[in-house]
């Protein structure tokens, strides 16, 4: 039977094999590949499993800081996932999020500090983000939901994946936001001073917070138009 | 300064989620309905009016420089504030860590409603925005208390009001796509928009 | 997920916490004197900002070859014995006013003088700090940098940035009459200007717009015997 099986379906098997007897499943499988880029769309951390709101409203003014932000979140998330998923077996679930959080705001704290001494300018400019990425959930969220449970690579995947569909949010918001609130783009001047002769004045409550709610607000009701498995049917 | 001002400043004025907009994951995911709401308020309420008393007392007595210098004169200069995050944060995830534990030991219902978003209380923004506004504000002792009970209970309405909208909305012929996590965003724009009307207010 | 006995959750709690506060411990006393200079270096930067095009290179023998410190007491003496560089005015600003430190650095170049005093002051998440330049008559602002640790990104972080501490410029400190009244920054951007003391604000930092008053109107005006002082 088992050659028959073998012989009539020749790839399935040892795959399923290789799955269920861990180390041997190849980095880039279908699945691994699915990681990265579910958050995309699927399965964003903003619109879809709503993590990591606050930061997307607070630096989301201007598209240069959504940058800046977006990377680092990306790095840490990557790198958090990574050791959770190392050490997800010697946890104790009693005080998980204390070591989670200890693992994130260390190696965030940790960072800072090394590039206070030999970065300072950097240092400077990066320091106002690590409260927003120590509280940002969406790192915490997906510790749980995914490194706690799985092994390193695809929690490693994930991290980035996350990283990116939150990054993708923020700078799509982060770009209307600038360029209806401040008429520029990544501080150049976008909208001609024509405009402004004529009397175009540029929208202050698009520097709001309420208005960065607005914003995504729309993304999600374009994002679910055309993917109507998302939709909320209760 | 009064206690009282305090405690409206933190509840309305300056409330957490609808004027700082901090909290918000939580807030949005978890105000389908009003009970589960309500649940995750109390839970912030709590939370919020110990770790915020809790940190002040850390960063009183272990962080500032100068605070340890009452276990040996030699210790005087050591300065913890570069740990002010760390701390601040595991106190909070201690604290929300009891709170898990007290809900699924005598709510299971809620505990299975509030999901993933209970341990997130945690890396909620506006626990922390808590501890390190009233350390830069410089709050005493007392103050700090009705600071925290104050930002709790803002949150608290904050999260019920939503979710009582968000209901009542379950009735309105709204199109599918926005059905559900697009008009709770909307309608937190909206309500925040509303509360830039208590900026004007001075205590 | 497993479960795991008490003794070894508290071991894992406490050998975790350790191993962390240990490492942090390492990192931040090793690299403190670094850590110090560069924050040194980042001041003498600010205050020369306040005044000319900062170069790099220079830094530090432009600061010396152009600045002169003074420390005053609250009545206009002067405090002989203190270096104002030393002082740190987070700590003074817990002081009553009377023991305080008001520490002022002069420029001299090509027979320009100007007056800088730092101010310090609270914004949203931490502290924010200013450095106001003064023309030879004690009145006209030439200049300001303010500088702050972590005001959010995009909002209360503008404040460092030249197009708003370029709105400063030119503006007066005492009023027709001759009473120390100093420049106040309104609610929210887009405000009509039509005094010499007032700047437009910022939208979305209301917070810590309210700690760059604080700073610029009631600290600065402890410096009224001072201002007098040097005049005379």
């Amino acid at each position: 039977m088992s050659t028959d099986s073998t012989l009539a379906n020749p790839v399935v098997v040892p795959v399923d094999v290789a799955k269920d007897s861990a180390p041997k499943e190849p980095f880039w499988s279908p699945k691994n590949k699915r990681l990265l880029t579910d958050p995309f769309n699927d399965d964003n951390p903003i619109t879809v499993q709503v993590l990591g709101v606050c930061s997307a409203l607070a630096v989301t003014t201007q598209l240069k800081t959504a940058l800046v932000m977006s990377v680092s979140v990306v790095v840490v998330m990557a790198c958090a996932n990574l050791l959770i998923s190392l050490l997800r077996n010697t946890i104790p679930s009693r005080i998980r999020m204390i070591v989670q959080l200890l693992v994130i705001s260390g190696l965030v704290v940790m960072v800072d500090q090394v590039l206070k001494a030999f970065a300072y300018d950097v240092a400077r400019q990066l320091s106002v983000y690590i409260g927003l990425i120590i509280t940002n959930c969406i790192i915490m969220g997906r510790l749980e939901a995914m490194a706690m449970s799985s092994k390193p690579a695809p929690s490693l995947l994930d991290g980035i994946g996350n990283g990116v569909g939150y990054g993708v949010i923020l700078i799509v918001v982060a770009f209307f936001r600038e360029l209806f609130g401040a008429g520029t783009l990544l501080g150049f001047q976008v909208v001609p001073q024509v405009f402004y002769d004529m009397g175009y004045v540029n929208n202050g409550i698009m520097l709001t917070s309420a208005a960065a709610m607005f914003i995504i607000a729309i993304v999600i009701w374009i994002q679910r138009s055309r993917n109507t498995k998302l939709v909320d049917i209760s | 300064m009064d206690l009282v001002n305090i405690f409206i400043k933190a509840a309305f004025l300056e409330n957490m989620v609808l004027a700082y907009f901090l909290g918000m994951c939580s807030f949005l995911a978890v105000s389908k309905t009003v009970k589960t709401a309500f649940g995750l308020g109390i839970a912030v309420i709590f939370v919020l009016a110990i770790t915020a008393p809790l940190n002040w007392f850390v960063n009183t007595y272990f962080l500032t420089e100068g605070a340890l210098a009452f276990i040996h004169p030699s210790l005087a200069s050591v300065d913890l504030t570069f740990l002010q995050f760390i701390v601040f944060i595991a106190t909070i995830a201690s604290m929300v860590q009891l709170v898990e534990i007290i809900v699924e030991r005598f709510f299971p219902p809620l505990y299975n409603a509030l999901g993933i978003f209970l341990p997130l209380i945690t890396v909620n923004c506006a626990i922390l925005g808590g501890s390190l506004f009233l350390i830069e504000r410089e709050y005493a002792f007392d103050e700090s208390v009705v600071f925290g009970i104050g930002s709790g209970f803002g949150f608290f309405l904050a999260i019920v009001a939503l979710a009582s909208i968000r209901e009542k909305l379950r009735y309105s012929h709204i199109p599918p796509a926005m059905r559900g996590l697009g008009m709770a965003f909307l309608v937190t724009g909206l309500m925040g928009l509303a509360f830039m009307s208590f900026a004007g207010i001075s205590l | 997920m497993q479960q795991h006995s008490n003794s070894y959750t508290l071991r894992y709690a406490i050998f975790f916490t350790t191993a962390v506060a240990i490492v942090l411990a390492l990192l931040a006393s090793g690299l403190r004197p670094m850590q110090e200079r560069n924050i040194a270096q980042a001041k003498r930067a600010a205050i020369l900002q306040s005044v000319m095009e900062v170069n790099k290179e220079t830094l530090e023998s432009d600061y010396n070859s152009y600045i002169t410190e003074f420390v005053y007491a609250l009545d206009g003496s002067e405090k002989v014995d203190e270096a104002a560089f030393d002082v740190d005015i987070r700590k003074q600003v817990k002081l009553a006013d009377e023991e305080r430190s008001y520490p002022v650095y002069r420029y001299d170049r090509d027979g320009e003088t100007r007056y800088i005093i730092p101010l310090e002051g609270k914004g949203l998440w931490g502290p924010i700090t200013a450095f106001v330049a003064l023309d030879s008559d004690l009145n006209t602002i030439s200049g300001v940098v303010f500088e702050h640790e972590k005001e959010t990104p995009g909002l209360g972080a503008e404040i460092s940035m030249a197009m708003f501490e370029d709105r400063y410029q030119g503006k007066k400190l005492y009023s027709d009459g001759g009473e120390l009244v100093s420049v106040r920054v309104l609610k929210g951007s887009g405000n009509l200007i039509d005094s010499e003391h007032e700047v437009d604000g910022l939208t979305g930092a209301t917070m810590t717009l309210n700690g760059v008053n604080g700073m610029m109107t009631d600290e600065l005006l402890l410096y009224e015997n001072i201002l007098t002082s040097i005049k005379s």
